[in-house]
């Protein structure tokens, strides 16, 4: 038994120092990267985009189910990015409130007959409405049926683009105005590195068409934020402030340290794993070859992301999934522990979902990096760890229960970790210190660094908790509840009601 | 010692560092925000300083004269040489933000304000830096401040191993050389990202005095696909009539993106003569190449170009081509060049069309 125990303890601690190790190398790799990223940004040079005519053409895509309290803030801040070939395409999906009238009154929209072609297969599409108004002439609105989450209105949204990039948002988000720009850039500065080897004049006969091979940027995402304490005014955030609940208030840091340490490492070694759903910009011929998001996932973008990976390196062609590390998108994070169960729950859901779905890319070289860095690290690193640290936590009730236990280790040991994770949050706010300072007291920047004092304790046992409730649910085929997520709504003082969105 | 006593010890010196590592990212936050609070009020001051005795000299400018000396007050000047390094960068960049909004004769000032400031010595000082950061930043400097530097000077950093110090020296020569901007295109090993492109564009708009460059040659024999991409967009954006005949001879490659870009190129250049051609390639492209065809006929809107647009709305069946074609026989009908009644097209073909009749 002892030898057990001791086996188990060693595989504990070198599960947890390789994790850490990871963490350090990514907050090392992240920091090149933020910075390779401001030097190239150096000049104004999203501005050369602004009145360039070889800017790509963006379709702006936004769900929307019951925002009624919200929406017309929302899509007039969305019709105000700085770019200049873009389009807003609203979905309502369903909605039971008066988004749609709200919208209809608003922005003169009238009953047009848009050819649809549905490259994606999705619940019927009812009508389509344009603005009767130029101003508004950038604005599409799609009535459709309620497709029960995201994926189906935004599918439906891709078959009714007409650009060749689509951008995919919540109609609740609040984007800064230069983001078009800002995404596109790595598209746009992606280099081939093919030369004219295969020029060859051909005779009249006929052709042999050759497509070239350079690396394609099928994605880009950016860091998402918490709005929750935030001044907005007619859909533009006046002040910056983190949130002032505590749920809001972790999730703010956590999403720091994923964009910020995370998902900017991965960027640089192009083994990004996930564009949020919250805003990410995507290939669409890519997006649609592979059927768009997929209404039965529960992480619909992961799932997507994975499957445009998979496409690409089956067809042998070059791909990369890009981050960069500037703020654009602002969101409304769940304010209560209900709201918050369901949406962790629905994410341990969508991870267990995507491992079964996309098992044969685990450890299997023919997929590379996304097989074997991207997959390996999801499995062992996100999908385990609430799993080992159940295991971890029972072991030691077991260790006491026997007296068996080491205080002294013990509590050295719980020590070294907690102190990591405070090492490690704290690294974070640092690195979205040197990109931008969005918060004007440096006492909220320092009370959000405090916060990572807090969440070793109250947090993260809430997201294992949530987590291993999705994975037993998932066993068991429970049907998950989307539920709604309650908003406060945020225009003009931030005291309204509440709106609702699956 | 014992390996307990040696494990535990390595824990508590991460503690240690952990402690250590968690001050120090505090220390920088509150160091870097101190920092920046103090720039940011000095760079209010001097925008205010710039907004109050500056601007009033631009307003009083006669744009329609050309400056050649524009006169700056000499106790503003003395007002502005005040400063150590870090107020300097603020001018620098400050006269930067400004530069981007402004155009001619205030331009010239705001140029004259950093020569007669002697910031384009900062500037210079930066390109001869170790770093690549600090050589990019002074490039970058000067190009956007239009203060001139020597062809050699900028063409040593082509052969740099930096792509990012490459691209802001391409930039550099773009703006300055007198006889041939696009030089540097001879020497590009590198491929060109579209990137760097939108910025060539830019520059060509803001310098029209730059001398006409003939792209032909690189077109015909360049080897660098991306340079002969660069140089089609930039023949047609330039307008560039004399590349013409080296474009239509792409029309002809085995790379199916390569002709795309030469059939786009000719649309945007209105070459006529290569109609024919274009329609008798068109069934064996592929859908974008198709589309680029589309474009162009829809371009040179010659009777047979019109009447071709019509015969493919009629006989397509491909949704992305049935709406490139409605698009472009709409503009058309919109804007009086076709009159076009069909008596028994299609319900679905109607509703497109009508669709894009409508569109504003």
């Amino acid at each position: 038994m002892q030898k057990i125990i001791d086996i188990f303890q060693w595989f504990i601690f070198f599960y947890s120092s390789l994790t850490m190790v990871i963490y350090v190398a990514m907050a090392i790799l992240s920091y090149k990267h933020i910075r390779l990223y401001f030097w190239k940004n150096m000049g104004h040079y999203t501005q050369n985009m602004i009145s360039s005519p070889l800017s790509p053409g963006i379709s702006v895509i936004a769900p929307a189910y019951n925002e009624g309290l919200t929406i017309i803030d929302n899509v007039y801040a969305l019709m105000h990015l700085n770019y200049p070939l873009y389009e807003v395409i609203i979905i309502n999906d369903g909605s039971t409130d008066d988004t749609l009238d709200k919208l209809i009154e608003h922005f003169a929209l009238k009953d047009v007959d848009l050819p649809y072609h549905e490259r994606i297969k999705t619940l019927p599409v009812k009508r389509f409405f344009r603005s009767s108004d130029k101003a508004y002439e950038k604005l599409l609105v799609i009535d459709k049926e309620n497709g029960k989450g995201k994926a189906d209105a935004s599918n439906a949204g891709i078959n009714a683009s007409k650009y060749d990039y689509f951008l995919c948002t919540d109609v609740d988000c609040i984007l800064h105005e230069d983001t078009l720009s800002r995404l596109m850039r790595p598209i746009l500065d992606e280099k081939s590195r093919n030369q004219l080897d295969d020029i060859q004049v051909i005779p009249d006969t006929g052709y042999i068409h050759v497509e070239d091979n350079q690396r394609r940027v099928i994605a880009v995402g950016a860091p998402l934020r918490m709005i929750n304490s935030s001044d907005v005014d007619n859909g533009v955030i006046t002040r910056f402030r983190p949130p002032n609940k505590i749920l809001p208030r972790f999730q703010e840091l956590e999403y720091i340290r994923a964009y910020l340490l995370s998902k900017m490492a991965w960027s640089a070694l192009n083994c990004v794993p996930n564009v949020s759903g919250g805003l990410g910009l995507f290939d669409k011929h890519i997006a649609v070859k592979v059927g768009g998001y997929d209404p039965r996932s529960f992480a619909e973008d992961i799932d997507m992301v994975t499957r445009m990976s998979v496409y690409m390196i089956q067809n042998n062609k070059r791909y990369a999934i890009r981050y960069i590390p500037v703020s654009l998108c602002w969101t409304e994070g769940p304010q209560n522990l209900k709201v918050f169960s369901r949406q962790r729950v629905r994410w341990a859901r969508g991870l267990v979902q995507i491992m079964r779905l996309h098992w044969h890319v685990l450890f299997n070289t023919k997929f590379k990096r996304l097989g074997m860095v991207v997959f390996p690290y999801n499995f062992l690193f996100e999908f385990l760890a609430p799993i080992l640290e159940l295991t971890g936590f029972i072991f030691y009730i077991y260790l006491i229960v026997i007296g068996a236990i080491n205080w002294v280790n013990t509590l050295t040991l719980l020590c070294f970790l907690y102190m990591f994770s405070v090492m490690i949050s704290s690294i974070a706010v640092l690195w979205d210190q040197l990109t931008e300072r969005h918060y004007r007291k440096t006492s909220e920047v320092i009370g959000l660094c405090l916060t990572a004092f807090a969440e070793p304790f109250i947090y993260h046992p809430l997201i294992v908790f949530f987590s291993l409730k999705g994975y037993v649910q998932s066993m068991f085929r429970q049907k998950l509840v989307w539920g709604n997520m309650q908003r406060k709504g945020f225009s003009s003082s931030n005291t309204k009601g509440t709106s609702s969105s699956t | 010692m014992s390996a307990e006593t040696i494990f535990i010890t390595i824990i508590q010196c991460i503690i240690a560092l952990s402690l250590l590592g968690t001050f120090v990212s505090y220390t920088i936050i509150a160091t870097k925000r101190h920092k920046e609070a103090r720039n940011r009020k000095r760079q209010a001051q001097l925008n205010q300083l710039i907004v109050d005795k500056i601007l009033p000299q631009f307003i009083k400018e006669d744009l329609s004269e050309a400056v050649s000396e524009p006169l700056i007050d000499r106790k503003i000047l003395d007002e502005l040489a005040l400063m150590d390094k870090t107020d300097r960068q603020l001018m620098i960049d400050t006269l930067i933000h400004l530069r981007w909004h402004v155009a001619g004769a205030n331009a010239f000032i705001l140029h004259r304000v950093y020569v007669l400031l002697e910031l384009n010595q900062d500037s210079l000082q930066k390109i001869k830096s170790r770093r690549w950061q600090v050589n990019v930043q002074g490039l970058h400097e000067l190009t956007l401040m239009d203060y001139a530097i020597s062809d050699i000077d900028i063409l040593r950093f082509n052969l740099s191993d930096v792509s990012e110090l490459r691209s802001a020296a391409r930039s550099a020569f773009m703006r300055f050389s007198k006889n041939e901007p696009f030089r540097f295109f001879d020497e590009i090993r590198d491929p060109l990202s579209i990137w760097e492109l939108v910025g060539f564009f830019r520059i060509l708009d803001q310098s029209k005095d730059t001398v006409k460059s003939n792209f032909a040659n690189w077109i015909r024999y360049s080897r660098n696909k991306t340079v002969v991409i660069c140089c089609m967009k930039l023949a047609a954006h330039e307008q560039s009539i004399e590349a013409i005949d080296s474009i239509e001879g792409l029309l002809n490659v085995n790379d199916h993106a390569l002709r795309s870009h030469a059939i786009n190129a000719l649309g945007h250049l209105r070459a006529l003569h290569t109609q024919d051609h274009l329609i008798k390639m068109y069934p064996n492209q592929p859908i974008d190449c198709q589309c680029e065809i589309l474009f162009a006929l829809g371009i040179f809107r010659t009777p047979g170009a019109i009447q071709f647009l019509k015969e493919q709305f009629l006989v397509t069946y491909d949704f992305e081509i049935e709406n490139n074609v409605a698009g472009i026989l709409a503009r058309l009908m919109r804007g009086g060049q076709l009159n076009w009644t069909v008596p028994q097209l299609q319900e679905r073909k109607q509703r497109i069309l009508n669709y894009y009749l409508q569109e504003q």
